[in-house]
């Protein structure tokens, strides 16, 4: 489902080079719940940006899908993000003037959705994420954990191909995160959605069912569990 | 995406940051409640001094000859119209209020003390059709209005003052039994033989147009008519259109009644013969620099709120981008968002206007203290009092709105310009 050949990527500014990534091989299949782990600045963020198509790799192809997201233009890639990719963020980066109905709704709305199809399906996430009767809150009355829940729902509700998850864990407390963790394997079980995520916790990764440990921008061990 | 998700999300960031949006929509209120304050005030002005001008010193339009009219600065009593009675038969049957005139120039001595005036021979049946010196308001207690055929003059109360006419006599004294001043004019006949006529000061007036209260005489037409040697000839007839008619198309059905006499005549409207017809371009180029004014409030405000906004939230487009919100989505908010501001800042500065103007129609404004009888061209008195005037209303409130929406692309643009990566990296 995810085939990654040969990635490179390398950053410059202004004369210093920064090779990020040096030659990344991974075949990611439908429905994996793999973790991305690596010391600081081994590569991990860049290479969930190349795969959640946010940017470019220097040289290599990445498919998803079996489409060449390297070959598609801007545009085309925020269409493809729109439609078949959610994302969740350290910082969760909700929207703070909606609330968390309308922060997982906000997803739908991008895809022109509206009216009782998009009431339902955002009531019922948010009802698997264990938010039901917090959905007029708003993101400063919840809790980081909770946020992170509103998150996870925004991701899921359009039912992606792939979830891409950044050190979903890395803002909250051990407890927290390992409910958070628990979460998304229920849902990766409940519907088959693939899960690729980062971290640097042991924790985080002991949940894992597929781990790639990255190191200077290659990968030195994968394995399934 | 759907415009009205958008515009609801616009909405609420703009009550994000409410101290900041209330602040900047004042600064746009405040430029354009002083634009409309301003330009009514201006407009009051215009419209009064157009009033003063056209009751009191010109009327609507005059016929007069061509060559009298290139030469007006020396009043030639040579280049005249011949047949006043048939012209003011063609303007009676044709409904147009107007009376003949005979302007000279003359001096006036009372006692010692002369002083350089136009002198008006003016026909006391038919002049208040155009004029309005009859009006109570205007002359002065105990005056009375002239009488045909009588050695008799009407002034200006500035003129009376530097005469040294005691005014409070005059007012105390009766107008038919009591004693008027005599004054004695001086000037050349239409052969140019010297003339002296003593006349009697039977009123003064007060009329809100500085110019005629300041170097104005009026005598009886059939007076003048004789002592000039007019023979039946005057200098003008002024005539007075409805206020809401086209003056030039007036002048121009007016000329071409009379484009078949041989006599080469002339109609010019009152801007023209008031001669100070650039007034007007001087308000409008200080308007225009007061809407530029307007325009770069609204674009420093508004620019300085939105980008503040765009890098507090730079994160959250970023997200936004991510989650594949296109850009012009994206910039459509900020569009929302800074036309909302505008909107209020109109709004509110529509309303403060609205009530500044108000005032300035209802009470206005009162300068004679400071000013004096300082002339500045405008044929009013210190008390300046405003007009509505609609279209500048609708200009400023649409302005607000428009410079606000155009500059929402300059902050959107600094986001836009970032990549999405850069954008949910940004501390
Ligand atoms: N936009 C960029 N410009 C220049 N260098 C970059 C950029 N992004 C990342 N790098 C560099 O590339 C390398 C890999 O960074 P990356 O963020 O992918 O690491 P990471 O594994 O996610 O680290 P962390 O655990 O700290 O998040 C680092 O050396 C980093 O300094
Ligand atoms: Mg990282």
């Amino acid at each position: 489902m995810i085939k990654i050949e040969k990635v490179t990527k390398t950053y410059i500014t202004g004369d210093q080079k920064v090779e990020a990534l040096r030659g990344v091989d991974l075949f990611i299949d439908k429905g994996e719940f793999l973790s991305i782990a690596g010391p600081s600045g081994s590569g991990k963020t860049t290479l969930l940006n190349l795969i959640g198509c946010l940017d470019k790799s220097t040289s290599g192809d990445i498919f998803i899908s079996g489409e060449n997201v390297g070959e598609k233009s801007k545009n085309e890639l925020a269409l493809f993000r729109r439609q078949k990719l959610g994302f969740v963020f350290q910082t969760f980066n909700l929207i703070p003037v909606l609330t968390a109905f309308e922060n997982v709704s906000f997803t739908l709305a991008l895809l022109s959705m509206n009216g009782s199809e998009l009431k339902d399906r955002t009531m019922k996430i948010l009802k698997e994420v264990g938010l039901e009767g917090m959905e007029h809150r708003f993101p400063r009355e919840l809790s980081g954990g909770q946020q992170q829940r509103v998150a996870i729902a925004r991701a899921l509700v359009k039912d992606p191909d792939l979830v891409l998850a950044d050190e979903p864990t890395a803002n909250l407390d051990s407890v927290t995160g390992e409910e958070i963790l628990k979460l998304m394997e229920n849902l990766n079980r409940k519907h088959q959605t693939t899960f690729v995520f980062s971290t640097h916790d042991k924790m985080v990764m002991d949940h894992a069912k597929r781990l790639v440990l990255l190191h200077d921008g290659l990968v030195t061990k994968d394995e399934r569990r | 995406m759907r415009k009205g998700f958008i515009i609801s999300l616009a909405f609420k960031n703009l009550f994000r940051y409410t101290r900041r949006t209330i602040i900047t929509s004042i600064a746009i209120a405040v430029g354009i409640a002083f634009f409309i304050w301003i330009d009514g005030w201006m407009k009051g002005i215009e419209k009064e001094s157009e009033r003063n001008t056209i009751q009191y010193e010109t009327g609507s339009a005059q016929i007069m000859d061509r060559t009298y009219w290139d030469e007006r600065d020396f009043l030639p009593l040579r280049f005249t119209l011949n047949h006043p009675d048939s012209m003011l038969e063609v303007l009676k049957e044709n409904n147009i209020p107007a009376t003949k005139r005979i302007t000279f120039s003359a001096e006036v001595y009372f006692g010692d003390v002369s002083k350089q005036i136009k002198c008006i021979g003016i026909n006391p049946e038919t002049d208040n059709a155009v004029f309005n010196f009859k009006d109570e308001k205007v002359l002065l207690p105990s005056s009375r209005y002239l009488r045909a055929n009588r050695d008799e003059i009407m002034i200006g109360r500035d003129l009376a003052e530097n005469l040294g006419i005691d005014l409070d006599a005059f007012i105390t004294a009766d107008s038919e039994t009591g004693t008027r001043p005599e004054a004695e004019l001086k000037f050349r006949t239409r052969l140019g033989a010297y003339q002296t006529l003593t006349v009697k000061v039977v009123a003064v007036y007060n009329t809100p147009n500085p110019v005629i209260n300041k170097a104005i005489g009026m005598i009886p037409l059939d007076i003048a008519s004789s002592v000039l040697e007019m023979n039946g000839s005057v200098t003008e007839i002024a005539m007075l259109f409805p206020p809401w008619e086209d003056v030039n198309e007036r002048i121009k059905g007016v000329a071409a009644l009379f484009a078949n006499t041989k006599d080469d005549l002339t109609v010019m409207d009152w801007k023209n013969l008031s001669g100070n017809p650039n007034i007007m371009e001087g308000k409008s180029k200080f308007l225009n620099i007061f809407l530029f004014l307007i325009f770069v409030i609204a674009a420093v405000g508004i620019s300085n709120t939105l980008l503040m906004a765009v890098f507090e939230r730079i994160r959250e487009i970023g997200m936004m981008r991510a989650l594949g919100m296109k850009d012009s989505s994206i910039r459509l908010a900020f569009l929302f968002e800074s036309a909302g501001i505008g909107l209020i800042g109109s709004v509110v500065g529509l309303a403060i206007g609205a009530v500044l103007n108000y005032f300035m129609v209802t009470y206005g404004l009162d300068f004679t203290e400071l000013m004096g009888s300082m002339d500045f061209g405008y044929r009013i008195y210190g008390v300046f009092r405003a007009t509505w005037n609609p279209q500048t209303m609708v200009t400023a409130f649409l302005l607000g709105i428009i410079s606000s929406i155009i500059i929402s692309f300059l902050p959107s643009s600094r986001a836009l310009k970032m990549e999405v990566t850069e954008c949910l990296r940004y501390q």
